[in-house]
């Protein structure tokens, strides 16, 4: 007599994920409501080069399939030499829908990497004007002509060093539509005026080996363009 | 038969307890830290609970994640070497919980810990 043994292993179901920052945006995976999303026939999901599920790629916005299986995984630094911070300071929610429930749990993120002073020039102080005929014909090159140094607890940048430095110009620009936007790359015809509210430049970080992305503590800084 | 105790190792600033095969119950350590001057400067009751899964199954899941507090500071001895291991990564999985503990992770071969055997 012959024993015949068979053995059936059930697939087990995949979680489905999203990510949510305390605000309640979406930064990754499923955006809907559903307790199930199979049944959420117009399912979109939030793709984050930081964050995956399973180590898959998130192809499109209605990739449901890719924010589905088992382990969660967030890079909130990465990089070798210069190290990016992939998700800001704050408390953030992950949201795990199985088997038709759903559950949640909170995960922090803390920053407390200091500012970086600035000196302006004497010139540029004393008008807070600059000739476009100067070499000012762009919001980096401006930036550039009017401050004389950055300083992150000694380490320093000017001239051409900090023109390639700086990652990040948010303000306003007059007559331009937009306030407190991406202003890093803007360039002038004419004469302007525009407010920068937020600088940000990659500088080497004191004791250690590696740059990071640092924002320059900045005083109201209205510059002119003649 | 009595089941052993939990047992605790402590090596430079990590204290470990194994519980392998410890017997379900409250296990209380009473930690003291004494510097090189001879003062004891930390007292503190380290708890450590020993329980196990019931029979019935999972009651419900909880999110797990291997940090839950992120400090993304670059700076010395946080964040501080060139190498591309030197990240700041967290990993979110999904457990199964039967009776307070921690049953089976939800994984591509979990199917709520049953599966089925047909024989012939």
């Amino acid at each position: 007599m012959m024993n015949l043994y068979l053995q059936l292993i059930i697939v087990g179901k995949k979680v489905t994920y999203t990510v949510k920052k305390a605000d309640g945006t979406v930064i990754f995976g499923y955006t809907g409501n559903a307790t199930n999303p199979a049944t959420d026939t117009s399912a979109t999901v939030k793709t984050n080069a930081a964050i995956n599920v399973d180590n898959q790629t998130v192809s499109s916005s209605t990739d449901l399939a890719d924010v589905q299986g088992y382990t969660l995984n967030i890079s909130v630094v990465s990089g070798g030499a210069c190290k990016t911070k992939n998700l800001d300071a704050g408390s953030y929610t992950v949201i795990a829908r199985y088997d038709g429930k759903i559950y949640t749990s909170n995960f922090v993120v803390t920053d407390s990497q200091g500012k970086a002073s600035v000196e302006f020039t004497p010139e540029f102080t004393a008008s807070n004007v600059l000739k476009l005929s100067d070499g000012n014909g762009s919001v980096k090159d401006a930036l550039v002509n009017a401050i004389k140094e950055v300083n992150y607890n000694g380490n320093k940048l000017s001239g051409s060093a900090l023109y390639n430095a700086i990652r990040k110009v948010e303000g306003t620009i007059n007559n331009v539509a937009g306030v407190n936007g991406d202003i890093t790359t803007a360039t002038f015809t004419g004469q302007q005026n525009f407010t920068v509210t937020k600088l940000v430049v990659e500088i080497a970080v004191p004791d250690t080996s590696v740059t990071t992305n640092v924002e320059v503590d900045l005083p109201n800084t209205v510059i002119t363009i003649q | 038969m009595v089941r052993p105790f939990t047992t605790a190792t402590a090596s430079g600033k990590d204290i470990t307890v194994n519980a392998l095969n410890a017997g379900i119950g409250t296990y209380n350590y009473y930690v003291q830290y004494i510097n090189k001057d001879g003062k004891n400067t930390v007292s503190q009751v380290l708890t450590i609970v020993v329980a196990t899964p019931t029979t019935t199954g999972v009651d419900t899941y909880r999110v797990d994640f291997n940090n839950a507090t992120v400090d993304t500071t670059v700076k010395e001895g946080n964040l501080d070497t060139s190498a591309t291991t030197d990240n700041k990564n967290i990993t979110a999985n999904l457990y199964g919980v039967s009776g307070g503990v921690d049953d089976e992770l939800v994984s591509s071969t979990y199917n709520s810990g049953k599966k089925s055997n047909l024989y012939c």
